[in-house]
């Protein structure tokens, strides 16, 4: 069973490189054929579709067939989840943070008194 | 292969190099800041040498604690501190990495640079991942 968890990791996996992370920048702005992709990189076609396949097996992009092309979209439901994760280590350090701020504010203003 | 995953987080403190410093090692002064909003910080201990240990506990009340510990990698008084982060009950997991880069802006501003690496994926990181998850539902029950 592939779990949520499972797919998380994918994602981080499918991100940690940065021609992947390229590709879903460029799909951000829109979708694309893999060959209007590969003009944009310095690797080669193969090379390219085997990083989109890792994407598509993430679940990150998905692809869809358009004539006599495979057209390739961001699943933006996907990058959320991944966002999600970020945002919690974020927010632990923003809030323990703010609680500094607060800390030393007060000291200060004790200081002045 | 491994590969790193990173946050980042920046703030503005109204002190001195050596206040935020103090504010960052010293176990007395960590247990007043540590944790997100909700959580108290219980006992926090910490030899600050390079290879020393640290640990801080957190409760959200009597029966829900943790402790989150690690070892300073690398201390550079007052502009640098560099440990590992681990949370206690996923040992044999790799860490990640906290580093804490301080820089005077202005006469009693001081800027906190903050980055955590986490190295992923490994075999170990749903665990890790699983372990937050439950650790957020649980936040969630608590606070909802």
């Amino acid at each position: 069973m592939t779990t949520e968890i499972d797919q998380t990791d994918k994602i981080f996996s499918a991100l940690a490189d940065k021609s992947r992370r390229r590709v879903v920048e460029m799909l951000h702005k829109k979708d694309a054929s893999i060959l209007e992709l590969s003009e944009s990189f310095s690797m080669s076609f193969q090379a390219l579709s085997k990083h989109i396949k890792i994407l598509e097996s993430a679940g990150v992009v998905t692809k869809k067939k358009q004539g006599k092309f495979v057209i390739c979209s961001l699943d933006h439901k996907a990058l959320k989840k991944s966002l999600k994760w970020i945002s919690y280590y974020s927010n632990f350090w923003n809030e323990s943070f703010n609680k500094l701020d607060g800390l030393i504010k007060k000291e200060k203003d004790g200081k002045r008194k | 292969m491994a590969s790193e995953s990173k946050v980042y987080v920046q703030r503005t403190f109204e002190c001195d190099l050596e206040t935020l410093f103090d504010w960052l090692t010293k176990p007395e002064l960590i247990a007043q800041w540590f944790g997100p909003e909700g959580f108290i910080t219980g006992e926090v201990k910490g030899e600050l040498i390079e290879g020393g240990s640290y640990s801080i506990e957190l409760k959200k009340e009597p029966n829900t604690a943790f402790t989150v510990y690690g070892e300073y990698l690398e201390i550079k008084k007052p502009h640098l501190i560099r440990f590992s982060y681990r949370y206690e009950g996923l040992e044999g997991r790799p860490p990640s990495i906290v580093q804490f880069s301080l820089s005077e802006k202005e006469n009693e501003v001081t800027e906190l640079s903050m980055v955590q690496v986490f190295e992923v994926p490994t075999p170990d990181f749903s665990t890790r991942t699983e372990a937050w998850n439950f650790m957020m539902q649980r936040l969630h029950d608590l606070t909802s």
